[in-house]
């Protein structure tokens, strides 16, 4: 029976987003070649991880749990990922196009020669095999690549490409609880971990950017903004006319003149959303605005539309995310 | 392993695409009309730790190494003009082919054979983007595989790096050497190669060596190539809104490249509910918050 597996990635005690687009895929080809899905979790506490997974499609989930693995260490992975792929033989195992996922996916490559194609948009089942399609020669081109080797099929998929299956809380899954295989000597080791403060990181790596435009009014009421970003764990960045006015430095400006970033979820306070600015913005995953123009252009390519004074909604906000994340 | 005081920079030439997109061998390869050879911007990225080792005193020579074909030659004068001592290519026939694990191995054999402790390439090529040169070289050297690094340091014959993960957030990692470094593109600015440095760069020699390359496997994957086809991505039904917008919804299957807009007016307690049920469905926020 084919089997398709997804290595999970989590942080700071949740799923992240990814590995549920990746369940969905998973899941599909299951449902196309009657087979099964299985997510593979490593962490130092995953009892809470599990659920969700199975809401988003795993019918088994694999768990490593060890303090050794509260941060990704690669000889472990590798190592216990290895022995339990050749063991089960999934057809395919999919893990995010991450930092982690990527050096995940062609250290176990290497070590096994099994097939890996990197940065993957879509999986076609012909001819009892999967055939892996990444965009290559800056995603003009889709390359079809068919392995020549036996063994799983591994890929790494860009997040935000597929999008998200709608969750199904009756499901569950089957917890096989395993044994991390400890190398006896590790080529690599991993000395610390050094989190990044949403305040001070370059907005290109941001996850969440709280943005700000004139209609946030004055210096001020800047202040808003920076309270809302940190209760919701977020970046400051503004338009061109926020930097121009002083209210914020120039690296924080976003649009045709500043940065170009794509964070998974984009809030404009008090932008109108002209061209210039947008096109630094557009292709965040999920965008929200506010402002109190129901004609303003960025409502028309916000997920969410706020009519409101950014100055009365945002103290609001701030205050029911101090209550939902505990941030102050 | 003691180290020589020599780095290696492995250089990838990308393929750039040019006029009309047209593909030959059934789509195996690209059309040579529609393609040209350009450098590989992670490529510069790694010559430039690698100079900055050397100023530092940690390293004596850069050497950067090649597996090209012949018409490839002068690429590597633009490494030669930023500042690396010697540069040298692996002769490669025309018609080669070789894909990604094959080049990295071949770059493995030649380090390993010259005795390198020390290899820096960029993270992945602008062309594949694949990211498995590096890995393969280090199979190929023996030798530790240290990835995404934003810093290089180097002490004791120990190698560091700061390695660049989402978020902002960074893992330091440490390995003895032999090790390959994949360097992460926009930490540091590769410097500048005036065009008189670049002429008189090319006048300098290229060292060629020969690998005998049939024991090497064949390749792991065959490919087609067509033109980039978007897949439609999966958006998930509201909650809330009209019920002839959801039923229009499940209609399109669920799928749809368009967002659904939203414009909602009301007091501030409601809007903020609003935000933060979207923010969950959408998996953004998850339950606890975060």
């Amino acid at each position: 029976m084919h089997a398709f597996w997804v290595v999970a990635e989590h942080s700071n005690g949740a799923v992240d987003r990814v590995t549920f687009e990746l369940l969905g895929e998973a899941r599909r080809l299951a449902r196309e070649s009657g087979g099964k899905t299985a997510a593979v979790l490593f962490g130092d506490r995953l009892e809470a991880l599990v659920p969700p997974l199975a809401h988003y499609g795993a019918d088994t989930v694999y768990t490593f749990q060890d303090d050794r693995l509260a941060r990704y260490n690669p000889g472990v992975v590798v190592a216990s990922l290895g022995e339990l792929c050749a063991a089960q033989e999934p057809t395919l195992v999919l893990f995010p196009a991450t930092s982690t996922g990527n050096d995940a996916a062609v250290r176990l490559s290497m070590e096994r020669n099994w097939v890996y194609a990197a940065r993957c948009v879509n999986f076609l089942r012909k001819d009892g095999d999967i055939e892996m399609v990444r965009p290559v020669n800056g995603q003009k081109v889709h390359a079809t690549v068919r392995g020549q080797l036996a063994g799983p099929r591994l890929a790494t998929v860009i997040p935000d490409v597929i999008g998200l299956d709608k969750p199904d809380p009756k499901r569950t899954a089957t917890v096989v609880a395993c044994t991390p295989v400890i190398p006896e000597e590790t080529d690599v080791e991993v000395r610390r971990f050094i989190p990044g403060d949403p305040a001070t990181i370059d907005l290109r790596e941001a996850g969440i950017i709280v943005s700000a435009g004139r209609g946030v009014g004055s210096r001020d009421n800047m202040q808003l903004v920076y309270e809302f970003a940190a209760a919701i764990g977020g970046s400051v960045g503004g338009t061109r006319v926020a930097v121009d006015l002083g209210w914020l430095p120039r690296e924080r400006q976003i649009g045709q003149t500043g940065k170009t970033v794509t964070p998974r979820l984009y809030i404009a306070c008090g932008i109108s959303g002209a061209t210039q600015h947008t096109l630094g913005m557009k292709d965040s995953s999920t965008i929200i605005a506010i402002n109190t123009d129901p004609a303003a252009p960025i409502f028309k390519i916000a997920d969410l539309a706020l009519e409101t004074d950014v100055r009365e909604l945002l103290p609001t906000l701030t205050q029911r995310f101090r209550q939902e994340t505990g941030r102050k | 392993m003691a180290f020589g005081g020599e780095v290696f920079v492995a250089v990838k030439p990308a393929v750039a695409l040019v006029g009309a997109l047209a593909f030959e061998n059934e789509g195996q390869r690209l059309a040579p009309a529609c393609r040209q050879w350009a450098v590989n911007e992670a490529d510069l990225f790694a010559m430039e730790h690698a100079l900055r080792l050397r100023e530092s005193g940690r390293v004596e020579r850069i050497t950067c190494i090649t597996a090209a074909p012949r018409e490839l030659r002068d690429f590597l004068s633009l490494f030669l003009g930023m500042g690396a001592d010697r540069a040298m290519r692996i002769v490669v026939a025309e018609d080669a082919g070789l894909d990604q694990v094959a080049t990295g191995t071949l770059l493995g054999a030649a380090i390993r054979r010259m005795g390198g402790g020390l290899v820096l390439a960029g993270q992945r090529s602008d062309d594949g983007g694949s990211g498995i040169v590096p890995a393969a070289t280090a199979r190929a050297m023996g030798a530790a595989y240290l990835s995404n690094a934003s810093i290089v340091e180097l002490r004791d014959g120990q190698v560091e790096v700061e390695r660049k993960l989402e978020a902002g957030n960074r893992q330091v990692w440490g390995a003895s050497l032999p090790a390959v470094v994949a360097i992460e593109p926009g930490s540091i600015q590769p410097r500048y190669v005036s065009v008189a440095g670049l002429l008189l760069a090319q006048r300098r020699p290229v060292e060629e060596i020969s690998i005998d390359a049939d024991s090497f496997p064949g390749p792991a994957v065959t490919q087609r190539l067509a033109l980039a086809r978007v897949r439609p991505k999966k958006t998930v039904a509201l909650a809330g809104g009209a019920a002839a917008d959801r039923l229009k919804m499940m209609m399109s299957g669920g799928t749809s490249g368009k967002k659904e807009k939203r414009v909602l007016k009301g007091p501030p307690e409601q809007l903020a509910a609003d935000v933060i049920n979207l923010l969950r469905e959408r998996q953004v926020l998850t339950r606890d918050g975060r």
